[in-house]
Formats: structure tokens, sequence, C-alpha cells
């Protein structure tokens, strides 16, 4: 057999993959696992979004947090202005 | 091919199953990738399944208008693949592949025993010659699809798979030799 047969026959046979049975399967069960657990964590921060919506308690204190972080950054950056 | 944009969309929709027609797809390219990169057979199915996996979790970050599924999927094997073989390498138990034979006593050589001859030549070939005969005659990619998988330049793979075909050639030479 000549060099090029034997070597395009290697590489016939190379490019030939037995693949298992379930490969797919397994696979896309762990897919499904994933966007399962993806989704669980979105869900949780969709969970505390409703909360604050449903609840004037809440709303009340997520305002109030985050103007105190507003405030807390021009403080901030008024005293690197002012004493850098 | 020409519904792969419509399926990845649906994935990155929320539905997931719809990525089963891409890992039914393209397993069997991504296996023998990583088969043939890493020149072992045992833990190839496990990798893919991770590479899958990465594909699925990164999926947003594919952009069509920069190069094909194909080739994004397969830069990512090719990266677990080489991650693979460092992991491998440090440890100290795993020895390096060793190079064909070739000073053994003369015998007549089969078919196969040619096989298993450029089978071990392959894996003793330095990893970017293999990794750029694999994408080429391997899995079919065109010079500039493995280019852009290995990040470097045409030439660059042309003179590699160049190199491991030289490094083979010889290897067949040799079996015709001990035919005689």
């Amino acid at each position: 057999m000549k060099h090029e047969e034997l070597y395009s026959e290697w590489v016939r046979q190379r490019r030939n993959i037995c693949l298992g049975e379930d490969f797919t399967q397994d696979v896309m069960n762990r897919v499904h696992r994933l966007k399962a657990d993806q989704d669980r964590r979105r869900l949780t921060w969709s969970r505390i979004v409703d909360r604050v919506g449903y609840s004037s308690w809440a709303q009340a204190a997520a305002v109030a947090m985050a103007a105190l972080l507003g405030l807390g950054r021009i403080l901030l950056t008024l005293r690197l202005l002012l004493f850098a | 091919m020409t519904d792969e944009p419509h399926i990845i969309q649906r994935v990155l929709d929320g539905d997931a199953e719809s990525f089963r027609l891409l890992v039914e797809r393209y397993a069997g390219p991504v296996v023998g990738m990583i088969r043939n990169v890493t020149g072992d057979a045992r833990d190839c199915e496990d990798l893919a399944q991770d590479v899958f996996l990465a594909a699925f979790a990164r999926l947003k970050t594919f952009d069509p208008a920069r190069s094909r599924f194909s080739t994004w999927l397969l830069t990512i094997a090719r990266n677990m693949s080489i991650n693979l073989l460092k992991k491998r390498r440090s440890r100290a138990s795993v020895e390096p592949p060793q190079p064909p034979d070739d000073e053994g006593p003369l015998e007549r050589v089969t078919r196969q025993e040619a096989f298993a001859r450029l089978d071990a030549a392959l894996r003793s070939l330095p990893d970017r010659q293999r990794r750029a005969l694999t994408l080429v005659e391997f899995e079919g990619l065109s010079y500039e699809e493995a280019a852009v998988i290995e990040g470097t330049r045409i030439g660059t793979i042309k003179s590699r798979v160049s190199r491991a075909k030289a490094a083979l050639g010889e290897v067949l030479r040799a079996c015709h030799e001990d035919d005689k």
C-alpha cells in the first residue's frame, strides 16, 4: 500500500468517532441542572424585588439606603476635592 | 447549518432543550478534537461534556459576526484540552508521550502496526503541530478557521501542518523499509 493511501486511511480512521450512547443525554442532564441553578439564583433576586415592591416599609428602607449611599458618595467626592 | 442562529437564539431566550441540537451536531467534532489534541481516548468524553457545559454557560458571549459557532466551540475545546494536558504534565506520575520506537527488531509491518506507529508519532509531535494537524486534517477545517482557533496567522498554521505531515511521512517511510 502506498504511503498516501495508508495516510488517508489512517486520517479516515481518526475522523471516525464512536460516542457513548448516552453522551448527548448526559450533557443535557447537566445543562438542565445548570439552567435550574441559574433560574433559582435569578428567582432569588426577583423575590427580593417583589418584597421591596409590595411592602411600603421595604420601599422606604430601599430609598433611604440609596439616599445614604448617594450622600456618602457626594461627601467622599467633596473631601477628595477639598483636601486632596 | 442555516438554522443555527435560530437555535442559539432559542437557547438564549430560555429554551435549554434546544441546546440538544447543537450537542448532537458537534459532539463528534468536539470529542475528536479533544482525543487528537490530548492523544488520549480515556477522558475525552468527560472533557467534551465540560466543553458543552462551558459553551452553554457562555453562550451570551458568542458573537456570530466574529466567527462561526463551530469555530467558537472548538476554541473552547482547544483551550480546555490544553489545560488538561498542562494538569497531566504537572503530575509527576504521568510520563510524557514516548516517540515511536524505530530501533526494535525488524518485523513485517502490517497496516494496523503502521497505524499504531502513526498514532504514537502523532502523540510525540509538538503540541502546536498536533493541534494544527488535528484541526485541518481530522476536523476538516480551513487554514483560516484553524488560524482563528489557534489565534495565529494562516501561514503559521500551514507551516505547522506541513512539519507535522513531514514527521508522519518519515514514520510511513520507516514502516515501508521495515516491510521490505
